[in-house]
């Protein structure tokens, strides 16, 4: 420490801050298609074609951007068709605790997905990147959900609470059956 | 798990012996539902008595008029089995619909029958075809075999050793998978006999059980369309947070339809 250090008013070591304050956020966009088949008898849905157009700005590695929008829109899927969380209303206890009960889309599940970009570069980032992560996420629950609907719509069905599990589209199936016997 | 005695018998006469001696002894068979449940502790017999080293109990046999499967025989040798594709391929099919292929490559028969999940896919098969479960003491007709959920007419020191299947004219199984777990929310085996059609269900109810409404339609019309404008009263059925009781009543009538219809494909038995 040198021998005129003020250490009365200052304690040694090294500080700095720095902050990255954006100047607008960047704004990734794209356009889902999703064809879904319904098995009238049992309310299952089938996920029969998806196709995914996507502008992430400038793509560094496609590579990695094609995992992440896969990624992204099959855990949308998940929350479209499968995914629930169920709590028991009287004791509060979590009754989809393990794989059993919580169902995580399964390749099976799955559709050879169409995935496709089209980049514009952002013109405030400076490689003209835009975010990639959820991209897929947000596109694919509202894309699937309204195919389910479009599915049904001939019986006057315009939603579908989601997940759309085998159990809830038989449910608003028959509804809308007996809706439209009785008019 | 807590830890636990571990013996491997060479004869059933030996594992009853051990049974009987050993306190709070279990016997093992694939472990495919008895060893998860000791993981998460919800069980913790002090001794296991593994069933795997009794060649007497693992083969099949075709015979005159029946086919007998020996308990210790794995999912995957009767999906496999030419003898069961030959006589009964419901049975062959609907084994090679159980669990996934690590489970079929070690759930036996003999371990799905005396756990009676409530669930499994092979009750559904043994009461349709009017089965009977032959044990180290007597023989049990399907019937009186399944007793509710997760119980059986086996006595304790009982072991199941075979499986006795008369041969059916015709006989499907059709399943709707529980999406997450992939068991049978509801699974519907149908046989067809000179004297009758049985039909059996699994999955929706505390264990499995006959549909005497649909038998009825089934004898005098064994096909798909015999069993519309049929319902089955949803009272007493499983409701879950996967499917309420009126849809597994409902997919009871779709499963047997489509049970008929897998029948009607089926090549005839040989």
């Amino acid at each position: 420490m040198p021998h005129n250090y003020p250490l009365e008013v200052l304690e040694p070591g090294l500080e700095e801050q720095a902050y990255y304050d954006p100047i607008n956020f960047t704004y990734p966009g794209g356009a889902h298609v999703a064809e879904v088949e319904i098995d009238p008898e049992t309310g299952i849905v089938s996920l029969v074609n998806y196709t995914a157009v996507d502008d992430v700005g400038t793509i560094i590695n496609p590579m990695i951007v094609e995992g992440q929008l896969h990624g992204g829109i099959v855990q949308g899927i998940g929350q479209a068709l499968f995914e629930n969380c169920v709590y028991d209303d009287a004791s509060g206890q979590l009754l989809s605790g393990s794989f059993m009960d919580y169902c995580m889309p399964r390749a099976d599940n799955l559709p050879r997905m169409m995935i496709a970009t089209h980049s514009t570069p952002c013109t405030h980032t400076p490689m003209g990147v835009k975010g990639c992560g959820e991209v897929g996420t947000i596109g694919s629950p509202a894309a699937v959900a309204n195919a389910v609907v479009d599915a049904l719509a001939h019986l006057g069905v315009n939603h579908v609470d989601m997940p759309a599990t085998a159990n809830r589209v038989w449910r608003v199936m028959k509804s809308a059956s007996l809706l439209q016997a009785t008019e | 798990m807590k830890t636990f005695d571990y013996h491997k018998p060479n004869s059933v006469s030996e594992a009853v012996a051990l049974m009987s001696n050993e306190k709070d002894s279990r016997p093992i068979a694939g472990g495919m539902s008895l060893l998860p449940t000791m993981k998460q502790r919800l069980a913790a017999p002090e001794v296991l008595i593994d069933l795997s080293g009794i060649v007497a109990l693992k083969g099949i046999e075709a015979g005159a008029g029946a086919i007998t499967v020996g308990a210790m025989t794995r999912h995957v040798d009767v999906a496999n089995s030419p003898a069961v594709a030959n006589s009964i391929p419901a049975l062959a099919q609907l084994a090679g619909g159980i669990g996934d292929p690590a489970v079929r490559n070690r759930g036996t028969i003999g371990g799905s029958l005396a756990n009676n999940d409530p669930a499994a896919d092979y009750p559904a098969a043994v009461l349709a075809l009017g089965a009977t479960v032959m044990t180290n003491r007597q023989e049990i007709p399907a019937e009186q075999f399944f007793r509710g959920m997760f119980e059986t007419a086996l006595a304790p020191g009982e072991l199941i050793t075979a499986v006795r299947f008369p041969l059916p004219i015709a006989a499907g199984y059709a399943k709707m998978p529980n999406a997450a777990s992939r068991f049978a929310l509801v699974g519907v085996f149908v046989a067809k006999f000179a004297t009758g059609v049985r039909v059996a269900v699994t999955g929706a109810g505390p264990a499995v059980f006959r549909v005497p409404v649909l038998e009825s339609a089934l004898s005098a019309s064994f096909q798909s369309a015999a069993v519309n404008g049929h319902g089955v009263d949803p009272a007493g059925l499983n409701s879950d947070i996967h499917a309420e009781s009126a849809f597994r009543a409902h997919l009871i009538v779709v499963m047997a339809k489509r049970a008929v219809a897998a029948a009607l494909a089926a090549p005839a038995a040989a």
